[in-house]
């Protein structure tokens, strides 16, 4: 009994994963909240030139298209930088030797680059984007069309979210210095690599037909797919599995590279 | 309290800094470990922190394997390296904010180490000098309640005044249950604290053993004239005289410059392997 209270310690303990929690908060990176405030102008600028062009109001994606720009821009950063204490040796181990398990101070993490930091620049982008619009009506006469949050686009963008964030994440992790630039070479590389091998395979396979729709509809498993349910069931699996499922492996390994750190 | 068995590590697997190390750190004690730059002192204090693995051995500290980095072992064991960085926060943020993660912290031993180096809870740390936010952090380490605490350097940075707080401190924190265990390149600043002599050399271990020991065996005298030929275990020639090492033929203990007597280790290595025959406890 005392050993499973003590091991049930060493894993988790709800009052201690708070004060890791709010240590976490506390100690997040900051460059991520200034890139945050600081597009806000250029935001305005862009919008005011496409809403310019369009004659008083905008008809088009184009906000849509910055406002993803901006929520998977800035949360990179942010996943990059997550793990910026380990990029020097006094806040490494400061970081490391914390009184908490292993598990605590990666769902501290976890939770700030999923879940808070996301929201906040949900948020912020939403505000920003009210204010901007009502400067705009008032001051310049265009009106920013508003965006369609429960669109199919909107769950593209969150899918490429969730698929690309473990990538930034483990970066600062795997890399003790520019973990996030190096980061966003490697997701470069393997888009890159990954591109290839999708074209080579639709090439390959084009003459059966429901693996050349299988790779023909790249374009995001969200999107309409112009083929019948039981194909379309299919590719929808198969992208989720082939995004998913390495994403969550590569989340999972960010815990284990946490618990074999060193200094 | 800290077992020690076989103990090898190195950055890259060819080249070990610490090789096949074996000896005990028992609680009740202020261990110091000496040695020179780059023989491994801070790693074997990184080791016993569990912020680097062995790559083989056996390293246990109070029943806990230290790379585990359990929260039982987190909360008996505090690190003070030498190069920190503390939190932008008032003195008194930071002890709200990290207290709570040690179950011994003790509020009053913070005030009264705070008093001791003559800091402010008022104050930004980030407005401290270096000197003034080691004593922060050295204050939260005297007042955490651990166990074990790992101290690198600490008197580094600290004026006069302070070093005396700080071996006032330390003092204090002797207790039965307790285990310090400090590299420096200062010995003199803690000599008259330390309990034992640990001295890294060559991958290994050159010299473990209690102060009582080694001033039983030797003492450290002062003459004005070269000593004779082998009246001197060890000499050195100083302002108006010579700082010899001498045996202690009476067996009773005697003054010890430790900083003499490491040179004098160091020169003649078998001084610490035959001359000295006490008990290991392995």
């Amino acid at each position: 009994m005392h050993n499973t209270t003590s091991t049930m310690k060493n894993i988790f303990e709800l009052r201690r994963f708070g004060r890791v929690l709010r240590y976490s908060w506390a100690t997040q990176p900051t460059l991520p909240y200034i890139v945050l405030v600081a597009a806000i102008p250029l935001m305005y600028i862009y919008l005011l030139r496409a809403a310019a062009a369009e004659y008083a109001s905008i008809f088009s994606d184009e906000p849509f298209l910055l406002f993803t720009t901006y929520f998977l821009g800035c949360s990179w950063l942010y996943a990059g930088l997550s793990f910026g204490e380990f990029s020097r040796f006094d806040s490494a181990s400061r970081f490391l030797l914390l009184p908490g398990s292993v598990l605590e101070k990666w769902l501290a993490k976890v939770l700030l680059v999923y879940i808070a930091f996301p929201f906040i620049v949900w948020a912020t982008f939403n505000l920003a984007y009210l204010g901007l619009g009502f400067l705009s009506e008032r001051l310049v006469a265009f009106r920013f069309l508003a965006i369609d949050w429960s669109s199919k686009e909107m769950d593209a963008t969150l899918f490429f979210f969730s698929l690309t964030l473990p990538a930034a994440f483990a970066s600062g992790l795997v890399w003790k210095r520019f973990g996030f630039l190096k980061g966003v070479i490697f997701i470069f590389i393997l888009v890159v690599l990954l591109y290839f091998i999708v074209a080579d395979s639709v090439n390959r396979y084009s003459y059966s037909v429901p693996t050349a729709a299988l790779f023909r509809e790249i374009t995001l498993p969200f999107f309409d797919l112009e083929c019948n349910g039981r194909t379309s069931f299919y590719i929808q699996l198969f992208w989720g599995l082939a995004a998913y499922l390495p994403a969550l492996i590569l989340l999972g390994s960010t815990y284990v590279f946490m618990k074999e750190k060193e200094v | 309290m800290i077992t020690i068995q076989g103990l090898c590590f190195g950055y890259r697997k060819k080249r070990p800094v610490l090789e096949d190390l074996t000896f005990n750190l028992n609680a009740g004690g202020v261990y110091g470990v000496l040695g020179a730059n780059g023989v491994g002192k801070t790693t074997f204090l990184h080791l016993l922190g569990g912020l680097l693995f062995p790559q083989s051995g056996r390293l246990e500290v109070a029943g806990s394997t230290p790379a585990r980095r359990q929260v039982d072992f987190l909360e008996r064991v505090f690190y003070v390296p030498v190069a920190f960085d503390l939190p932008a926060l008032r003195i008194a943020a930071y002890g709200e904010r990290y207290a709570p993660f040690y179950p011994k912290f003790d509020r009053a031993a913070w005030k009264n180490a705070l008093q001791v180096f003559n800091l402010q809870e008022t104050d930004k740390i980030n407005a401290l000098s270096f000197g003034q936010k080691k004593k922060v952090l050295l204050s939260f380490a005297f007042s955490s309640g651990c166990d074990l605490l790992l101290l690198d350097e600490p008197t580094d940075g600290l004026d006069i005044v302070s070093k005396d707080g700080f071996r006032r401190l330390l003092a204090q924190q002797a207790g039965e249950q307790r285990l310090a265990v400090i590299a420096t390149h200062h010995v003199q600043d803690i000599a008259m604290l330390l309990d034992h002599l640990i001295i890294l050399q060559d991958r290994g271990l050159l010299l473990e053993a209690p102060i009582d020991e080694l001033t039983r065996r030797f003492r450290s005298v002062t003459t004005a004239q070269p000593p004779a030929a082998g009246a001197a275990v060890f000499s050195e020639r100083v302002p108006g005289g010579y700082h010899c090492l001498v045996r202690n033929a009476d067996g009773e203990e005697g003054p010890l410059d430790l900083e003499l007597f490491y040179k004098a280790v160091q020169t003649h290595p078998e001084l610490a392997q035959h001359d000295l025959h006490y008990e290991k406890h392995i």
